[in-house]
């Protein structure tokens, strides 16, 4: 079998209204090119049938790969089985219910081969609503790119085009495929971001919609973490116990002074109990620190071959 | 579920025998020989490609010598005796590593269920309505101090994983060989296997079946053994809930411990500043409130450990099942 070129992952939940379509614009985008497709369908455990249609279209056009869940598991899960089981050297993700216009491959495609790892869409004119949907989303992505130093405008677009070295040193789980950038970023990978349009679900209801803010905090940290700090956790640790370290000293520092002559404090036991425990902290956490520190030897994350592979390859 | 799932392997297995009968004779047991012949008798019915495995842990050497007796040269009769006490869980994945039939069945080491009821189990493995069939004792004649036990077990259960069972410590299990593999069993988790399966996507059927009536006397176990059955519930929902992030979990509660410390901090801070006459140290709360954000960060710390962790073994980490693929 001859080498696919360009790959294009689409996650499919209760989508049986929309797949023909959907496959029959992204084929006549794609036939446009002269180069080979494929396309990996992966239904994310739908129960409309979904994956019937599928199986229908499937018959009539080889050029289509199906991944099919047992159950629905969620977007990030269909996206690394899609990754896992796409072929070519582009890989492109989209949504599976038309909010990106297949229209959009095309300049994706043509940015990636001028030399960039990831290019991402970005919905310049979205069609949600604004205060229920644009607003969070606008105000997220701030944060984000502020804290991570990732200038991304728009990480929620599925819409992206991948080199697939960049694919294979990415790993995802759990609701990661929002961060997708960060990370290639920290891997060291080239991040271009073009507009694309944006449409309004047509059919079928819309299923990713924004999870509450504490999980998006929660996760933008653990990325942040995860992204600086992954490879060296006693330094994380250590930065992390510096403040409480000096907290405990303060406050012993504070009990010795208030002893200053024959005054007896009666609750001195607030200033030594309070410095004590900081310190401890302190200690504590340089502890965790170490123990992190020997757990990830055992771990298969080695962070300059991945900055080689992508480089070596622009 | 496992965390570093092994890669399935793709090869189709021959299997020497239809059905494989797994004994962990661990705790309680009573009279094995009895218990082998009624339902190997049983068992004839169906087919005479049939094993049965006797895993026998390190303290119960009499129950070693017993089975070997009535073993004799039987080639269907397997046993496998532990230098050590290891426990059930590890003697069911034992047993499950090498049993070698297409169709496993796991069996409690007295009797529970009418023996004729393993029909049931196996005809729905073999008509392919599940992958796991489960037993469920119909406690008609049991007492009433069981049947209470068990539905609170089961209640709280339900309450931490959701999983809707309604006997999951009947040993009678019924499982297909080729899903075995899918399993990482430690703890005392042999129980769960049937949540554990069905969290992975796999069909569990519950099938009633008669109870044995030397089943029915009031069971009270060592505190102990209640104890672990409530540390394993939790496992379990952690495993579930929780195995990929961690910081979810951790994270909110940590917060919740420093937000709480923060705040009676900050407001002592505000009157030492801004009132005269104010001094922290004779304010315990100024202690109390630093052992909440104490508590909070190390909570918190652990959850990121535990993100560390994940990430770095993210290559192996596979959380989803693919039940079909076409290419």
């Amino acid at each position: 079998m001859s080498k696919t070129d360009i790959s294009l992952v689409v996650p499919l939940y209760n989508e049986s209204e929309n797949i023909e379509e959907i496959y029959l614009r992204i084929k006549s985008e794609l036939c446009k090119l002269s180069l080979k497709f494929e396309i990996v369908f992966v239904d994310d455990g739908s129960v409309d049938g979904t994956s019937d249609i599928l199986k229908e279209i499937k018959r009539k056009e080889p050029n289509i790969k199906l991944v099919i869940f047992d159950r629905n598991y969620g977007q990030t899960e269909a996206m690394a089985a899609g990754f896992e089981y796409a072929g070519g050297d582009i890989i492109i993700t989209m949504d599976g219910d038309l909010q990106n216009d297949p229209a959009d491959i095309l300049p994706v495609i043509i940015k990636l081969q001028s030399g960039y790892d990831l290019v991402c869409g970005w919905r310049k004119a979205r069609k949600d609503r604004f205060l229920s949907r644009r607003l969070p989303s606008m105000i997220a992505n701030a944060i984000i790119s502020f804290i991570t130093k990732v200038s991304i405008h728009d990480l929620g677009c599925s819409l992206k085009g991948f080199r697939r070295e960049l694919v294979e040193n990415i790993h995802l789980y759990s609701d990661m495929h929002r961060y997708i950038p960060i990370i290639a970023s920290s891997i060291g990978a080239n991040i271009a971001e073009i507009p694309v349009t944006h449409r309004a679900r047509a059919k079928g209801d819309s299923k990713y919609g924004l999870s509450r803010s504490w999980k998006v905090i929660i996760d933008l940290l653990k990325i942040k973490v995860l992204v600086d700090f992954s490879s060296r956790p006693l330094a994380l640790f250590s930065w992390f116990s510096l403040p409480f370290l000096f907290l405990g000293l303060v406050f012993w520092a504070q009990y010795f002074l208030s002893h200053h002559g024959s005054q007896v404090l009666t609750y001195s036991f607030v200033l030594q109990g309070t410095g004590t425990l900081y310190l401890f902290l302190a200690f504590s956490l340089l502890a965790f620190g170490f123990v992190t520190q020997l757990i990830i030897k055992t771990g298969d994350l080695k962070s300059d071959k991945i900055i080689n592979s992508i480089t070596g390859n622009v | 579920m496992t965390l570093l799932q092994k890669k399935k392997t793709g090869k189709t297995h021959k299997y020497n025998y239809d059905i494989s009968v797994i004994v962990p004779v661990v705790e309680r047991h009573d009279d094995l020989e009895g218990l082998y012949i009624s339902y190997a008798d049983e068992i004839k019915k169906l087919t005479d490609r049939f094993e049965f495995i006797f895993v026998v842990d390190g303290h119960k050497d009499k129950a070693y010598l017993e089975i070997k007796r009535f073993a004799g040269d039987e080639p269907k009769i397997k046993v496998i005796k532990f230098q050590k006490t290891f426990g059930e869980s590890i003697a069911i994945s034992v047993g499950l590593e090498r049993a070698q039939g297409r169709y496993v069945f796991t069996l409690a080491a007295y009797m529970q269920v009418e023996p004729y009821e393993i029909k049931k189990l196996y005809d729905a493995l073999c008509n392919d309505e599940c992958d796991v069939a489960i037993a469920k004792r119909l406690r008609r004649n049991d007492t009433p101090f069981n049947r209470m036990q068990s539905a609170v077990f089961h209640r709280i259960l339900k309450l931490f994983t959701g999983a809707e069972f309604g006997d999951i410590s009947c040993g009678l299990k019924g499982l297909k060989k080729e899903i075995v593999e899918q399993f990482d069993i430690y703890g005392d988790q042999h129980r769960f296997i049937p949540i554990l399966a069905e969290h992975k996507g796999l069909r569990v059927k519950e099938i009633e079946v008669e109870q044995h009536t030397g089943d029915t006397k009031t069971r009270v176990y060592k505190l102990r053994t209640y104890l672990n059955r409530v540390i394993d519930i939790i496992a379990l929902f952690f495993l579930i809930r929780f195995t990929y992030k961690p910081l979810r979990f951790f994270g909110l509660v940590g917060s919740f411990f420093i937000i709480a410390g923060m705040a009676i901090n900050g407001y002592l801070i505000f009157l030492r500043l801004f009132t005269s006459n104010f001094g922290l140290t004779d304010k315990p709360s100024l202690f109390l409130s630093s052992l909440l954000i104490v508590i909070g960060i190390q909570i918190f710390a652990v959850g990121l450990i535990g993100e560390i962790i994940i990430y770095t073994h993210s290559k192996r980490a596979k959380s989803y099942n693919i039940k079909e693929i076409r290419e």
